[in-house]
């Protein structure tokens, strides 16, 4: 399991498998959202994502272990909806709050 | 700035019978455009079949894998609209955004189409107009 401070996040990177789709959708809205907070959004192929070196990676479920298996130190938060998941805004309130953020 | 969207590529009141059918349907209009060569809807359906494309609210994102990019000549969205409901792995798609990118020139208006998703009266508008130039003003920057 790995952890960290949502007052320490500096870039949050959303994984998929093309970065074509859905995690560029999120990235957009993420980025929008922590802007006022510094906070780099960005979106890779999962495995791809030890180039980008983030301090949170957000993904689908089913790229859940892949995206663990590239990033075993970095807290990777999985979430089951691309609009509207409480998980994504869990990692947003997170940030802003200061709050812990870790894999499950 | 490039259009993403264009008229050619809105088609309202499909029909497709399977997720993979839908998929086809909007890699064909791509193809029609000449955003895509034909590889590509192959690996639109590869895709599909590796992780769904399915983003909620009877909405999915249909497009290719990382190594197809190579056969995508230029950006492009389609947005395919179903008259009945399409079977999507246990879950109902109405519309379908399918997706051609090299790089990230699309992402403003896939930003721009989930703050639409997100709005009611947008939502409503793009489930039911059937005006496809009032769908391409919502959508386009």
């Amino acid at each position: 399991m790995s952890s960290i401070s949502g007052s320490k996040v500096k870039k949050l990177v959303v994984a998929c498998e093309a970065g074509m789709g859905s995690s560029v959708m999120i990235a957009k809205q993420l980025a929008k959202q922590l802007k006022a907070q510094g906070v780099e959004v960005t979106h890779s192929p999962v495995n791809q994502l030890p180039d980008s070196s983030p301090d949170v990676v957000l993904c689908h479920r089913g790229l859940g272990e892949r995206a663990k298996q590239t990033m075993p130190n970095t807290p990777v938060v999985v979430f089951d909806m691309f609009l509207g998941d409480p998980r994504i805004q869990g990692v947003v309130d997170a940030i802003l709050n200061g709050d812990n953020i870790s894999d499950d | 700035m490039t259009n993403f969207l264009q008229l050619a590529g809105i088609r309202l009141g499909a029909t497709a019978s399977s997720r993979e059918e839908a998929v086809r349907l909007c890699g064909e209009l791509l193809l029609s455009l000449g955003a895509v060569e034909k590889e590509y809807v192959d690996a639109m359906v590869e895709r599909e079949n590796i992780i769904s494309s399915f983003m909620g609210e009877g909405v999915a994102l249909p497009h290719g894998t990382d190594a197809s990019r190579k056969y995508v000549n230029f950006a492009q969205l389609v947005l395919v609209r179903f008259e009945n409901e399409v079977p999507w792995e246990g879950e109902q798609v109405r519309l379908c955004i399918g997706i051609a990118a090299k790089g990230d020139e699309h992402g403003e208006l896939l930003g721009n189409l989930a703050e639409k998703l997100l709005d009611e009266d947008s939502y409503k508008q793009l489930m039911e107009s059937n005006s496809t130039n009032e769908l391409l003003e919502l959508l386009n920057l």
